[in-house]
């Protein structure tokens, strides 16, 4: 099926195609006339417009579109796809898409540009590369990606040039939950949202940052099963509208909510002591700890009524253990995040939901599934290590402080790269290549990172589109998009083992490649070729496989592959289910569940409500504990934001589709506060503070606190690259000061500000 | 809630502009002018007086069919595939006033030009004698096309009311009342555009009926304020929407026109000047210029009112 | 027997994702200056902190009595058999009578063929491969239920029969053909 590029591009791309960037070098628009070819069978892959990754099923319609839909083969995500991932097609053809590669001509962030060979391009970056290594230290290069999907193969040639500082946006986003449920539970949770009968959360918007497979789950218990939803956040959010009660919190306090549960738990006698005897570690010490956290206490702190906090819980511990305390996403909201998060995995862990219908679980992967089952139930995937891989000696630069020791393998604390950069602490970095990455809006004090950018000796960005962050690159990668990728196979287990892979469902567009190839030739420039023996992607996943070429195959046709039934350990129904279906499944236990074999990789093996191990990296905070702390002056007002259900944080402001769904984000403000500063809904605002000021408009809404002004992330762009996106809305990045909170290294998602009409 | 679901633009509840605007105006011109010429003709025969030469007729030989073909003109050229404008002669939905108005007009335009051809029949030989047979059976066909246009031409000057009044979500649209405004309007404007046509190029000395035809505009002026106010006391009983729709005639620059176009140049200027105006002038060239341009900027200006205002409001 | 095809919105499941606007977008090549559908949030409605949204389906409703139908002079805009709207663009004029016509201002002119476009349920696309419209099948939520109302065991007939719902203008006479599922939530003008 021949796929005509300009045809298409009539079709669905026009109204703002003819943008000053018609002539920008590289970009589709540039290049023109190539004819490409697609699938017109569907072809099940993997969604990238944001982090969950979907399965989706795609083909070219009519030789002139791409149809995106989800896979039903995966039946949590039932064959639905958001906006985001129906737009995917509307970013492969977009004209402003850069296909070639580019060496920056100008000044960094000048947007000057020219077009250069692929050799030239992976020379340029050895030569300079190799030499800062000769001099400075492999270690003074750092290498930063999107975490998920081809990351690894960055952070493989980071390893193998010799470089230990490979970052995520991890500190920028998720990292908060990651970091305590490591504290607590020795490893990730997931929540089963969708067997819940009673969710209480804390601005955990999943009806507007889409996560399919929970959104969908926490949908149908709240219509289907009659779950009730308490939702606690300072904003009128969708997900505040469809809760049963909305409290609108004081921003940053949700800590001491969470806190006064966990004290209405125990004062209340409502908690599950069997549970929290046998699996359960440090109680005592929190117990005394949430001893002074009453209600009236969290009402002081977070205007949350005392008496809807104890009604709240009461019904929480009636409904137990088939209900949950969202942890959340997102993050962080303050700076007492670590306690915060842990308060939350604290509330679900004295209910005894853990490994419960509607509670929280841990995944199981195929080999502990099968070690359950005593039989080879699903296949386990091999993971290719490559010998003689070098060990970087020298330290990573966010090793500073002990404190941040959990984060250390989960991605890192990002924004130390600007510490580094720009106060050589601990150590001069001197390079910087990004991967699918946009600091410039996703990190923290948009200032500091500019000045970082124009520090470093040279800066190499990997990306669809010249990002705001890219835009200061020296030389631009241009990556294929994911319709146009094969990738290795992809673990997706949650309560049972499950698989699915990307592939192609385009050719590649003009002359762009996919990260994992590029960095395999860059390998071989940069003299580390050995360390890259597979031949493509095929081989990868074959090795993956072990060569079982029917698995692959089927992985590849359904695009999703699950085996077996959903287990939970402790879940009696579930168990007998699972012992009746496999004959040398381990024996039940005597209640008919597996409990005792519930473990948790935690120094004492235990779930760790007190730890002596965060006590030792951060002393003072081995018990989870309030501490006040000051988020804006006193004449300011909170700025908080948030994702929409149309973009995905800082990536698809200029993906045609979405651009013309909303391209600006206007700043909620209260009635109450618009009257005082005399602002009407679409006036022209100033939004400032003393790490930046911004303009905006306004969009006056009960629906905030009066004291809380909000705003949707990733709009303002300030890099004339990304046309439909540059200079509409506010830059949430330029608010927010650079401060990095303690044990997660997470960067601060809220502020003070002052609004002003002009 | 920011707009998250993209450009409102084509939502825009005002879809027809100040073309279609125009086009109802030509149309009722041009039904009201033969209304009252051949209305005229009538009166005159009634009475046993000539009919031949009179410059009203002569002038509604001219203003309706030019009028009419004006208007005609820009309908086409506004449609969205002017060049395939022939379907629309093609194929008739019977449900749909349009469909009746094409119907209409596929008859009356001819006869309003065989009219005009019978009005000016030794200039229209002059020029193509070969039409000398034709006009000799029309000429004998006469009475029988003068009623058939009176009757074409009232339905002309009504449908373009239904036109409108049968878009139903519109509260100042969707009215009986409507086609009745028009009608009368139509004369107004008719009568008026008559007047000015004969005034300039036709009349020879004061009488000539133009004081007739002058005479006739108080009782339509009369019914169009009539209209108009039962438009707009029977919008105050028809619900809230029908309610808000009244704050077209006080609010933005709709009302504006209302006040100072329709009413004020369309109904006080002529009916005013009518009555206080000194015995001297009323016959002069001057005033019955001034009073008919009067006349039909206000006729014009209510088409406009009507369109714009009609379609901001919805129910 | 024939068929009557409605589309059943629910106010409480939808999130206004706006997935079934790029879908719709994606599956009919929409130009990008116009749109089908949308789904808009409106509000919030009531009283701080009792508040909520209204989530309204702006796309063509279907109407048995369909206004546009009744004025289009060629009778380019018709009712097909399935009681879907539809419109033949060859007998087509522009004279933009139907889009002034429709009381739900669902339909636009398609820039690119100069002829009214609007939601048809997909259905020389996806209805004729029997699949749901694409709106239908990608919405997360499963707010949209979409069948034949003539089929008593369909699951809009069902949806229909037990929960209450509401349609559009309903006082115009149209009778659409788009059922809407109200919020579960009230309120009073302060």
């Amino acid at each position: 099926m021949k796929l005509d590029r300009r045809t298409f591009i009539k079709g669905a791309g026009a109204g703002t195609a003819g943008c000053a960037l018609a002539t920008l070098p590289g970009s589709l628009a540039a290049l023109g006339h190539s004819t490409l070819k697609g699938s017109a069978e569907s072809v099940a892959s993997i969604c990238e417009m944001c982090s969950t990754r979907c399965p989706i099923s795609a083909r070219v319609v009519n030789g002139k579109n791409v149809s995106i839909l989800g896979n039903k083969n995966a039946k949590s995500y039932g064959g639905a796809v958001c906006a985001r991932g129906g737009a995917g097609h509307s970013q492969l053809y977009d004209k402003q898409r850069i296909v070639k590669p580019l060496k920056r001509v100008g000044e960094r962030g000048e947007g000057k540009w020219a077009e250069i060979e692929w050799e030239e391009a992976y020379a340029t970056i050895a030569e300079n590369l190799n030499k800062i290594k000769a001099k400075h230290g492999a270690e003074s290069v750092a290498f930063s990606s999107k975490s998920g999907s081809l990351s690894g193969h960055l952070f493989h040639l980071a390893k193998a040039f010799g470089s230990p500082n490979t970052f995520t946006h991890a500190s920028t986003c998720p990292a908060g939950y990651v970091v305590a449920a490591k504290a607590i539970f020795g490893g990730k949770v997931k929540r089963d949202l969708g067997n819940s009968k009673y969710i209480i959360n804390f601005g955990h918007n999943l009806y507007e940052g889409i996560n399919m497979s929970e959104t969908r789950g926490m949908m149908n218990a709240q219509m289907e099963k009659g779950a009730k939803l308490v939702v606690f956040e300072p904003r009128f959010s969708i997900v505040a509208d469809k809760a049963d009660e909305w409290y609108p919190i004081k921003p940053g306090t949700d800590v001491a909510v969470a806190l006064a549960i966990c004290h209405t738990l125990i004062e209340d006698d409502l908690y599950d002591k069997a549970f929290v005897a046998e699996f359960v570690s440090g109680f005592a010490e929190f117990a005394k700890e949430v001893k002074a956290y009453t209600p009236e206490w969290a009402e002081s702190v977070s205007d949350v009524p005392a008496e809807d906090i104890r009604r709240i819980t009461h019904e929480y511990a009636a409904a137990a253990p088939h209900a949950l305390v969202d942890f959340g996403h997102r993050s962080s909201f303050t700076t007492e995040e670590f306690e915060m998060r842990r308060a939350l995995y604290a509330a679900n862990v004295l209910v005894g939901n853990i490994e419960r219908k509607g509670g929280l679980y841990f995944g199981k992967k195929a080999s502990k599934y099968n070690k359950f089952a005593g039989d080879k139930v699903a296949p386990t995937l091999a993971k290719p290590g490559v010998e003689g891989m070098p060990k970087p000696k020298a330290k990573r630069i966010d090793m500073v402080d002990e404190q941040y020791a959990l984060i250390w393998s989960s991605g890192g604390v990002y924004q130390t790269i600007l510490d580094a950069t720009l106060e050589a602490q601990p150590y001069q970095l001197r390079a910087w290549v990004m991967s699918r990455t946009n600091p410039m809006q996703t990190m923290t004090d948009r200032a500091r990172v500019v000045k970082t950018m124009q520090k470093l000796d040279f800066v190499v960005a990997c990306d669809i589109y010249i990002s705001e962050s890219a835009a200061y690159a020296d030389i631009f990668l241009p990556e294929s998009t994911y319709l146009e990728r094969d990738e290795e196979i992809v673990d997706k287990s949650g309560k049972n083992p499950a698989y699915y892979v990307r592939q192609k469902v385009v050719e590649t567009i003009g002359n762009t490649k996919p990260s994992w190839l590029i960095w395999k030739e860059l390998a071989d420039s940069l003299g580390q070729g050995q360390f890259f023996p597979w031949e493509n992607m095929e081989t990868l996943q074959l090795f993956q496989v072990d060569k079982n070429v029917p698995l692959l195959n089927k992985i590849k046709s359904d695009g999703w592959v699950s085996y077996g039934e959903p287990l939970l350990l402790r879940e009696p129904e579930m168990v007998k289910q699972f012992a009746n279906t496999y004959p040398n499944a381990i024996a039940t236990d005597a209640d008919d569940t597996y409990a005792s074999h519930l473990s948790f990789k935690t120094p004492s093996g235990k779930i760790e409500l007190s730890s002596n191990k965060v006590e030792k990296m951060a002393p003072g905070r081995g018990v989870i504990k309030y501490r006040e702390v000051t988020m804006k002056k006193a004449d300011e007002l909170f700025f908080i934001q948030g994702k929409v259900a149309v973009h995905t944080n800082a990536a698809t402001q200029n993906v045609p589709m979405l651009a013309s769904l909303m391209s600006d984000n206007a700043v909620w403000i209260h009635p109450i506060t618009a009257g005082l500063l005399n602002i009407s809904s679409g006036d022209k605002i100033r939004i400032y503070n003393d790490t930046g000021s911004e303009e905006g408009h306004a969009l006056v809404t009960p629906g905030i606190r009066p004291d809380t002004v909000f705003a949707y992330m990733g709009c303002g762009s300030k890099n004339k690259e990304l046309a439909r996106a540059t200079g509409k809305g506010v830059h949430c990045g330029n608010l927010l000061p650079h401060v990095t909170s303690p044990v997660t290294g997470m960067n601060l998602h809220t502020t003070g500000v002052k609004i002003a009409k002009i | 809630m920011n707009n998250i679901w993209g450009s409102m633009e084509q939502y825009d509840p005002v879809v027809w502009n100040w073309i279609i605007a125009v086009y109802l105006f030509m149309a009722g011109l041009s039904a009201g002018s033969m209304l009252v010429a051949i209305g005229l003709k009538w009166y005159k025969k009634n009475r046993g007086l000539p009919t031949e030469g009179l410059p009203v007729i002569k002038a509604a030989a001219i203003v309706a069919p030019v009028s009419i073909s004006l208007g005609m003109a820009l309908l086409v050229l506004d449609l969205t595939k002017p060049f395939e404008f022939y379907h629309i002669l093609l194929n008739y939905n019977l449900t749909s006033v349009m469909a009746w108005g094409v119907l209409a007009l596929l008859v009356y335009i001819p006869l309003v030009f065989v009219f005009a051809a019978l009005v000016f029949e030794k200039q229209v030989l002059k020029y193509a004698p070969w039409l000398a047979g034709i006009l000799k059976v029309c000429r004998l066909l006469e009475n029988s096309i003068h009623k058939l246009i009176f009757v074409l031409a009232i339905g002309v000057g009504a449908y373009t009311g239904f036109l409108l009044s049968a878009l139903i979500s519109y509260p100042i649209l969707n009215t009986a009342i409507l086609p009745a405004l028009f009608l009368t309007s139509a004369l107004s404007a008719g009568s008026a555009g008559n007047v000015l046509v004969a005034t300039l190029f036709f009349s020879k000395e004061k009488s000539d009926c133009i004081d007739q035809v002058h005479r006739i505009e108080y009782p339509v002026a009369f019914n169009e304020a009539l209209c108009l106010v039962l438009l707009f006391v029977g919008l105050n009983f028809s619900g809230p929407a029908a309610q808000g729709a009244l704050s077209a005639i006080t609010q933005g620059v709709w009302a504006s026109v209302f006040w100072i176009g329709v009413v004020g140049l369309g109904l006080l200027v002529p009916v005013l000047s009518s009555i206080f105006a000194p015995k001297s002038w009323r016959h002069t060239k001057g005033f019955l210029i001034t009073v008919s341009c009067s006349t039909i900027l206000g006729v014009l200006a209510l088409r406009h009112f009507v369109v714009y205002a009609g379609q901001s409001y919805i129910s | 027997m024939t068929k009557r095809y409605v589309l059943v919105h629910d106010e409480n499941k939808c999130i206004g994702c706006q997935a079934c606007n790029v879908a719709c977008r994606s599956e009919n090549n929409v130009p990008e200056s116009v749109t089908r559908l949308q789904v808009r949030i409106e509000g919030p409605y009531g009283n701080f902190p009792n508040l909520h949204f209204k989530y309204n389906r702006v796309s063509c409703e279907q109407c048995e009595n369909a206004p546009c139908v009744k004025v289009c002079p060629t009778g380019a805009a018709y009712v097909n058999d399935d009681g879907i709207v539809s419109i033949n663009e060859n007998k087509c004029v522009g004279c933009l009578y139907c889009v002034a016509a429709c009381p739900y201002k669902v339909r636009f002119i398609n820039p690119e063929t100069r002829a009214p476009d609007k939601c048809d349920f997909c259905k020389d696309s996806r209805l004729a491969r029997g699949e749901q419209p694409a709106c239908v099948t990608v919405c997360p939520t499963q707010a949209l239920t979409f069948g034949d109302a003539n089929d008593l065991n369909s699951e809009v007939r069902k949806v229909l029969d037990t929960k209450p719902s509401y349609q559009q203008k309903v006082n115009l006479g149209t009778e659409p053909r788009v059922y809407r599922i109200p919020s579960r939530r009230g309120g009073i003008k302060a």
